[in-house]
């Protein structure tokens, strides 16, 4: 399904990523690894956010580096950010149904937005402008809003940074729903534990290298 | 919604009264706030609904006022030309946009001052600018009215359509935006779209009210004024409008004693803005 093929990626003279190689056929795979060691930059280059200096990134049979981020969403990759990126000025449901708005109409994304709502838990906050969310719930509407586009492939950028034990419970059940729904994702996380139960495969990440865990 | 209703029904009631005082001053005066308040309100989309705070929204006004004056048929290639000069100039980013914008417009009204053609042998144009014939005050201001109504109503429909959550996202963050599927190029562009539209056609009125039109169309007050008159009432889609209406109220007022007290209006709003947009996002939320 994806695979990277000696990807590098160099900011400032400093190398970021080291001829990574990597390959997901299918399931949840972790990356986990110290801050710095390159993970958040490894999923913004699947998503286009980055472009890598030198290497491929191959998605279902295509090479998708340097292409444009609208370009690899619509191709069913989407991302959820390690800092949460609301539409701060939407409601909750309106931030949800935007995604839809490309494919649906806008009676239809608000219905099926609806439905995300419920999936992640923020029923009860579908009027509530995205900005007076907590820490948690901005988590669940990242990976709402990234459902809405109805991705093959979600990347989840550290989903249980800056949580508390309930939130980062909360996220965990959500991924394990998402994976019961049969889509596959790669989530990263600077430590093995948090990942345990949630992921089918493990990679550690250090500077700039992977290499498949314990 | 609810507040967008409200907001309708005030500028109907505005927008009546001169019909029942049936004084052709107060319609004349009327008429240039209302034009001035399109011009305003596509500003306000621009900056408001899409995020990119433009002072250059005398460049699509002034030029469909002179391309009517000049050739009717030029006017989609003005247009376009207002499109192409806006997409351009995003090219150097959101903080950008609003430096760059400034000094495109004052290039402008430098440049209209050398505009001249020659008309069986005679050059017009130039400082004294172009005729054309008027269509009268009162239906200038049915007119200018009708079309300010049409496009505060289109705004509204836009805002709760797809369209406007697409343009709203890409306002509040780009990259997240992208990230979903949104072309945020696209999205950019047709925001343009709409506000170079309301702005040409607040030209238009103008020049069908006015009978003419300069340099003076392009000049640093008219570039300023729908920023100023969207500090002066707030952060509603009324503001434009309320805003308008005051800074042409308060140029007639005292027109006789200090003919540029408008200028000191701005300054005044220019000095405070600071202060007036800390006022009008707390009264927001």
């Amino acid at each position: 399904m994806l695979q990277l093929i000696d990807v590098s990626k160099v900011y400032n003279g400093n190398v970021v990523l080291r001829s990574i190689n990597f390959k997901l056929e299918s399931g949840f795979a972790g990356i986990y690894g110290p801050n710095g060691s390159g993970k958040s930059t490894m999923l913004k280059i699947i998503a286009g956010i980055e472009r890598p200096d030198c290497g491929r990134v191959v998605f279902e049979g295509k090479d998708i580096a340097g292409k444009a981020p609208e370009e690899i969403a619509k191709m069913g990759i989407s991302i959820v950010y390690q800092i949460p990126r609301p539409f701060k000025n939407m409601t909750v449901l309106e931030n949800v149904a935007t995604p839809f708005l490309l494919r649906k109409s806008y009676r239809e994304a608000i219905e099926s937005a609806m439905e995300i709502c419920e999936f992640v838990g923020l029923r009860n906050k579908v009027n509530l402008k995205a900005g007076m969310l907590s820490q948690g719930e901005l988590r669940l509407l990242e990976i709402g809003r990234a459902l809405a586009t109805q991705p093959k492939l979600m990347l989840l950028d550290e989903p249980f940074s800056g949580l508390d034990v309930e939130n980062a419970k909360r996220v965990r059940r959500i991924l394990r729903k998402i994976k019961r729904e049969g889509v596959d994702a790669i989530v990263t996380a600077h430590r093995m534990k948090l990942l345990r139960d949630v992921v089918d495969i493990s990679y550690e990440m250090r500077g700039g290298r992977i290499a498949e865990g314990r | 919604m609810v507040a967008l209703k409200k907001d309708f029904i005030l500028i109907l009631t505005i927008l009546l009264l001169p019909l029942l005082l049936r004084s052709s001053f107060v319609v004349s005066v009327a008429t240039i706030a209302v034009i001035y308040s399109i011009l305003s309100l596509s500003w306000f989309f621009m900056e408001k609904e899409a995020g990119w705070a433009s002072l250059a929204h005398s460049i699509p006004f002034g030029i469909a006022a002179y391309a009517l004056a000049i050739n009717p048929t030029l006017l989609i290639l003005a247009f376009l030309l207002s499109l192409l000069l806006f997409a351009a100039l995003s090219l150097s980013g959101r903080e950008k946009f609003v430096f760059t914008s400034f000094i495109t417009a004052v290039v402008f009204w430098y440049l209209s001052h050398y505009i001249t053609l020659s008309v069986n042998g005679e050059i017009v144009g130039g400082e004294e600018g172009f005729s054309f014939q008027s269509i009268g005050i009162w239906e200038s201001y049915l007119l200018s009215s009708s079309m300010l109504l049409l496009f505060f109503a289109s705004f509204a429909l836009i805002r709760k359509s797809g369209l406007g959550l697409k343009i709203e996202a890409v306002r509040d963050d780009e990259i997240a935006a992208r990230s979903i599927g949104i072309d945020a190029f696209k999205i950019r562009i047709v925001s343009f779209t709409i506000s170079v539209i309301t702005a040409t056609v607040a030209g238009l009125c103008y020049l069908l009210y006015f009978g003419h039109v300069s340099p003076e169309i392009f000049s640093v007050e008219v570039a300023l004024l729908p920023f100023v008159a969207s500090l002066i009432a707030g952060n509603r889609w009324l503001s434009p409008v309320v805003g308008s209406y005051t800074v042409v109220i308060v140029s007639r007022a005292f027109s006789g004693i200090l003919p540029e007290a408008h200028l000191l209006l701005y300054a005044a709003v220019l000095i405070l803005s600071p202060k007036l947009k800390g006022w009008w996002s707390a009264s927001v939320d």
